[in-house]
């Protein structure tokens, strides 16, 4: 990372970075937690292929098709986020 | 081939995996609206570029999370509403079906009584008399009766192959079932003069009214083939541990795995003990299917007779039949109480562990059933139970329609597309005949499909049986004929 994870010979700039390089961390923290609970909730979302509701169920397969897209709309910036700050981290 | 499933928690479940599924987006979405704000200052343009490349991306999951929070709500709302509709539809065409069942078998018994009585014109008018002083007398039923019985069934045979595998059909052998008691309140010629039952419908007293039917079909049996009658466990079924055990194997955990043990060769009755590091046990028992269509077969008690019995189980009295023989089975290998005690079975096994699962002394966790006979048995509280049948089947039509907790999964298999692979009693193979929808083959079919069918709702019974094997080791394998002793 650009971020020097040691302090500068200005102790004002290094104050600076290390408080910029806290921040990043958090932010990774966070995007990781996040990605964990998108990911579980992909996971608790019921899959069926079969007629459980009569004429209700083809209209419930395919809504839940799409649920599954939109929780995967979700996951899919947090991975590539979490990538990137870690990226910065490294 | 196409599947349709019923379990009465359908709507519940479904609510319940999607509020799951919400709990965990709100903490994504609470997670991401109180993010860290990162600092760039002093980094360079590059760095400044990443971070601001990561808070985008986290502001694009941030807007992803609300909108997907919203459809989850409109869809939990109406998977709510679909379960609600679907299933006060169903209990009110379920209600309408009943009534009508009721009427349509009054007639019908009355209507087979009526053409019993003019075909038998010089016998007296009480036919159901005749049966029943034949029955006591110990004699054989006068032939006159059934020439006229052979009168009313023969313009029928020509169709009978394929009627006793359409759905339709099948359907109504089921709705008769269910209706046995105005069936014969017809056939004993007082169902007009009796009043429609009131909605709601009458299920708790399927059951009852399935053993009592099975009583006068044992009895009906039992002369026809020239036995003397009596009633069922009169002459009580016996497990009989097997001179040779079968394999230990580890423990089922899929359809495909359940129904490839229950139609291999092994004794009617399997019970496999495997147990945990802390010394819990689980207990897998497998009932197989009829040994033999006789009635009082001498060589093995898994015979009709057993069949008929287990249909005359109800609450409150002892098992009887095959279902007696399975909870011998499990006492006789060392089952206790508190144990897990998971059951298998298909067609008469099916019925037998189901009977056993619900008026039998051990509290059982799972039933898993195909093509049994057992619409009219309960399911207790704390059992989960998965029956898998087909629209074909005519064997799990006899036991009337499901009105219990139970998980009803009903595929419609192609059955000129199957084929057995088994072979006649001489020896020859038995090539390039379709199956019926009973068949193993068929429910061989069946099993694994869905066992690929990608549908949380199908597999629920596997999530509690594969718990609760988990890490437990098989032990012991004890195999069980069944026997009759007092046969005499």
């Amino acid at each position: 990372m650009q971020i020097a994870p040691v302090s500068d010979a200005d102790p004002a700039v290094a104050i600076v970075r290390a408080a910029a390089r806290a921040s990043l961390q958090s932010l990774h923290d966070e995007l990781v937690l996040a990605r964990r609970a998108a990911r579980l909730a992909l996971d608790a979302l019921p899959t069926t292929s079969l007629d459980w509701l009569g004429g209700a169920s083809l209209a419930f397969v395919e809504r839940a098709a799409i649920l599954r897209r939109d929780l995967q709309a979700v996951r899919d910036p947090l991975v590539a986020a979490v990538a990137a700050t870690a990226a910065e981290l490294a | 081939m196409t599947t349709t499933a019923w379990s009465p928690s359908v709507g519940a479940d479904l609510v319940a995996m999607l509020d799951d599924a919400d709990v965990e987006l709100e903490r994504a979405h609470g997670i991401l609206r109180a993010r860290t704000v990162p600092v760039v200052a002093q980094s360079s343009p590059a760095a400044a570029r990443g971070v601001l490349h990561a808070v985008a991306l986290a502001d694009e999951a941030e807007v992803a999370c609300a909108q997907a929070r919203a459809r989850l709500a409109e869809v939990r709302s109406a998977v709510a509403f679909a379960a609600w509709s679907y299933t006060t539809s169903e209990q009110l065409a379920s209600a309408a079906i009943e009534t009508l069942g009721g009427v349509v078998a009054t007639g019908l018994g009355t209507l087979v009584l009526g053409g019993l009585l003019l075909s038998v014109a010089a016998l007296p008018a009480n036919l159901p008399g005749i049966l029943l002083a034949a029955g006591l007398a110990q004699t054989p039923v006068p032939d006159v009766l059934l020439d006229a019985a052979a009168r009313v069934l023969a313009p029928l045979a020509p169709m009978l192959p394929d009627l006793l595998s359409d759905p339709a059909f099948v359907d109504a052998l089921a709705l008769a079932i269910e209706s046995a008691d105005e069936a014969l309140a017809g056939l004993a010629g007082l169902g007009l003069a009796q009043p429609l039952e009131p909605l709601p419908s009458q299920r708790g007293a399927d059951d009852e009214a399935l053993s009592t039917g099975a009583g006068v079909a044992l009895a009906l049996a039992l002369v026809a083939t020239g036995h003397a009658p009596r009633l069922p466990g009169a002459s009580p079924t016996r497990a009989a541990e097997t001179a040779t055990p079968p394999a230990v194997q580890p423990p089922i955990g899929s359809y495909g795995t359940a129904f490839e043990r229950l139609s291999a060769d092994g004794p009617a009755i399997e019970v496999q003990r495997y147990e945990h590091p802390d010394g819990s046990v689980v207990w897998q028992v497998l009932a197989r299917g009829t040994e033999s269509f006789a009635v009082d077969d001498p060589s093995t008690a898994y015979d009709l007779t057993a069949n008929v019995e287990n249909a005359a189980n109800a609450a409150g009295r002892p098992l009887v039949g095959s279902a007696a023989a399975v909870e011998q089975a499990l006492v006789a290998a060392g089952a206790q109480e508190g144990d897990v005690v998971q059951l298998f079975g298909y067609s008469q096994g099916g019925a037998a562990v189901a009977a056993a699962a619900a008026y039998g002394r051990f509290a059982v966790d799972t039933v898993v059933t195909f093509g049994a006979p057992i619409g009219a048995t309960p399911v207790g509280d704390a059992t989960t139970a998965v029956a898998v049948q087909h629209d074909s089947d005519l064997v799990a039509a006899l036991g009337g329609r499901h009105g219990g907790d139970r998980i009803v999964i009903e595929a419609s298999p192609d059955l000129d597309a199957l084929t057995t692979t088994r072979y006649d009693p001489d020896g020859q193979p038995l090539a390039d005949v379709a199956v019926g929808g009973h068949h193993p083959e068929a429910y061989a079919d069946t099993a694994a499909r869905l066992d690929v069918a990608d549908d949380d709702l199908v597999e629920v019974a596997w999530v509690e049986v594969t718990a609760a094997t988990d890490g437990a080791l098989p032990t012991t394998a004890t195999g069980f004929a069944v026997e009759r002793p007092g046969q005499p």
